[in-house]
């Protein structure tokens, strides 16, 4: 862990003016987005579960990831900016120390803007009379899918610029138009769009079985038995996004002469 | 560390042996079986023309680049190794700064990175920001407000914040004005005088030749020469004679001032009829030269050297 970059990748991000407003909106998102729910929608029930699918967002997970990772998010630099890391690998940081604290960083940011939205969500919950939103297992579940977002997302930034950026952007953007397309599933669309609409769809649920499957902490233990695999697959994928995004870096050149 | 320190004291700084880089398969050879040494305290310059290979040599060493082949190492260690990085200060040639901080925040963040004692900080950022004669607020600037040249000073200043023993100057003149070249030359030879070692690369000599010690040329890929300054100084230099052509007089014919210059140790490189512009080595022949065309009846009124590049005088040479 390397104390330099760790300020700087939380400081530096809360700090900064021209993100604590974006940051305080996407703490106050869900509870806005319940208030809404309610209003529109007759089902309470429904209400409260479209919270519960804000927090299992891979979409979320990834976005609020990219604003720690990158370093050059304020100043709308790519992620993985080959000429800001020059510098950095000259001085006395091994490419592992940086990843690990790149990790640590943006699970703490990601994990310390959703756990205040979800209590704020309780709090508005609770004062329109819905059913609870905030427990244990939905804490256990941001702090754990946040590590898991973090550390996919470090492993896109360590791959070399043009190729981090594009593959984050795809993957958000897949996974929220599949999203919003799951969202009006139900409504009328035109028949061509349908075509369209299927293949985010599948693109979404791809994204999200295997770059990123949620792990829903109250489900482990719904079932007859406490469910091993998903553990196992949460601690590989972490293990080899950690492993392959430091495999890169070790590997990745950092000089303009040879891009 | 001190051990280290100790190794850098007795021997080679840095030993660059055979180093080759290269690309696309090997179809690009940036760098080809360069090898050279640097010792402690020497002021080192990299010269030649642009895509010679200059900044790859220097990404090798600062372990940004991994050679194709070749060995390099700095105090006997190699330069991935984390005991070698906090003896060493870099000044890219293309400022690559985070552009929202304030300088303060930027040398700040570098401070740290290098390691540095914390309580050191306040002193350090007004010393370094005194050695590179940046007068400016350093907690309400911003590196995006900041022009080219101050952006290359702000370089300079996070390059030495880290007290480096070992600097690596990748076009440290680049962008600035003649008052910057002075402070670079005032910067080089603060460190040699502070014994620190300094690597630069650049493809203008003439800003560097007052202070380097030695000088490797590169040229596409291939160190062709490692010459200290005082030797580059009895390189061929072309002294410039112009005479007197009165009208109706018989202009001086080039057999006559070919036979003039071979007495006197020189050739003549051209002639324009009231001009000529001779190969001199040093000053001992030119002003043989000069005696021997005036006693050959040639009316001199002016007799200069010919300000050439150094590089130019280098390559003109060894071609």
């Amino acid at each position: 862990m390397n104390r330099a970059i760790f300020d700087f990748t939380l400081q530096d991000k809360f700090s900064n003016w021209k993100l604590q407003l974006p940051l305080l909106g996407f703490v106050i998102m869900p509870a806005y987005m319940l208030y809404l729910a309610v209003q529109s929608t007759p089902e309470r029930i429904a209400a409260g579960t479209t919270i519960w699918h804000y927090f299992e967002n891979p979409a979320v997970y990834l976005f609020y990831s990219y604003i720690f990772v990158s370093d050059g998010f304020v100043s709308s630099r790519p992620t993985g900016d080959s000429t800001a890391m020059t510098l950095l690998f000259t001085r006395p940081i091994t490419r592992f120390d940086y990843v690990m604290t790149k990790f640590v960083a943006a699970s703490l940011g990601v994990t310390a803007l959703l756990l205040p939205a979800a209590l704020l969500a309780h709090g508005v919950s609770f004062l329109i009379g819905l059913p609870p939103v905030f427990d244990v297992s939905l804490a256990a579940s941001i702090i754990l899918n946040s590590m898991l977002a973090s550390a996919f997302v470090v492993f896109l930034h360590c791959l070399p610029g043009v190729l981090g950026v594009f593959t984050f952007l795809m993957l958000a953007g897949c996974s929220s138009a599949g999203d919003m397309f799951l969202a009006s599933a139900s409504s009328d669309i035109p028949e061509i769009l349908k075509y369209f609409a299927q293949i985010m769809r599948n693109i979404n649920f791809w994204i999200g079985d295997f770059f990123f499957p949620f792990l829903n902490v109250g489900q482990l233990s719904s079932g007859v038995s406490f469910d091993y695999t998903a553990i196992v697959v949460y601690l590989s994928n972490i293990t080899s996004y950690l492993f392959l995004g430091t495999y890169v870096l070790a590997h990745r050149e950092f000089f303009y002469a040879s891009e | 560390m001190v051990a280290l320190l100790q190794v850098l004291i007795l021997d080679a700084l840095i030993t660059v042996d055979n180093l080759c880089k290269s690309y696309r398969n090997g179809t690009v050879k940036a760098v080809d079986g360069a090898s050279f040494t640097v010792s402690q305290g020497e002021v080192f310059g990299l010269i030649g023309p642009n895509g010679a290979g200059k900044t790859t040599i220097l990404g090798c060493l600062l372990a940004l680049i991994e050679p194709t082949s070749g060995k390099v190492s700095i105090g006997g260690k190699s330069p991935y190794d984390l005991a070698v990085k906090p003896l060493i200060g870099f000044l890219p040639e293309r400022p690559c700064y985070n552009r929202w901080m304030t300088i303060e925040q930027f040398l700040k963040y570098q401070h740290r990175l290098a390691k540095r004692p914390e309580e050191e900080l306040p002193q350090a950022i007004k010393e370094v920001l005194a050695l590179v004669e940046l007068d400016v607020d350093p907690k309400k600037r911003r590196i995006r407000e900041l022009s080219r040249g101050m952006l290359q000073r702000i370089g300079l200043a996070q390059a030495l914040i880290g007290k480096p023993q070992l600097c690596f100057l990748d076009e440290p003149t680049s962008g600035m004005d003649p008052l910057g070249f002075v402070l670079i030359r005032k910067l080089l030879l603060k460190c040699k005088t502070e014994g620190i070692t300094v690597v630069l690369n650049s493809h203008h000599l003439q800003e560097v030749e007052k202070v380097c010690d030695r000088i490797a040329f590169i040229r596409r890929g291939k160190i062709e020469s490692v010459q200290s300054v005082e030797s580059l100084a009895q390189l061929s230099q072309v002294l410039v004679v112009e005479w007197q052509s009165s009208t109706g007089e018989k202009s001086v014919d080039v057999a006559t001032l070919e036979k003039i210059a071979r007495q006197a140790g020189s050739n003549l490189i051209d002639n324009n009829g009231d001009s000529a512009r001779f190969a001199a080595p040093d000053k001992d022949v030119a002003a043989n030269l000069i005696v021997a065309l005036t006693g050959g009846g040639v009316k001199i009124y002016q007799a200069t050297f010919e300000k050439r590049e150094l590089v130019e005088m280098f390559y003109e040479d060894s071609n």
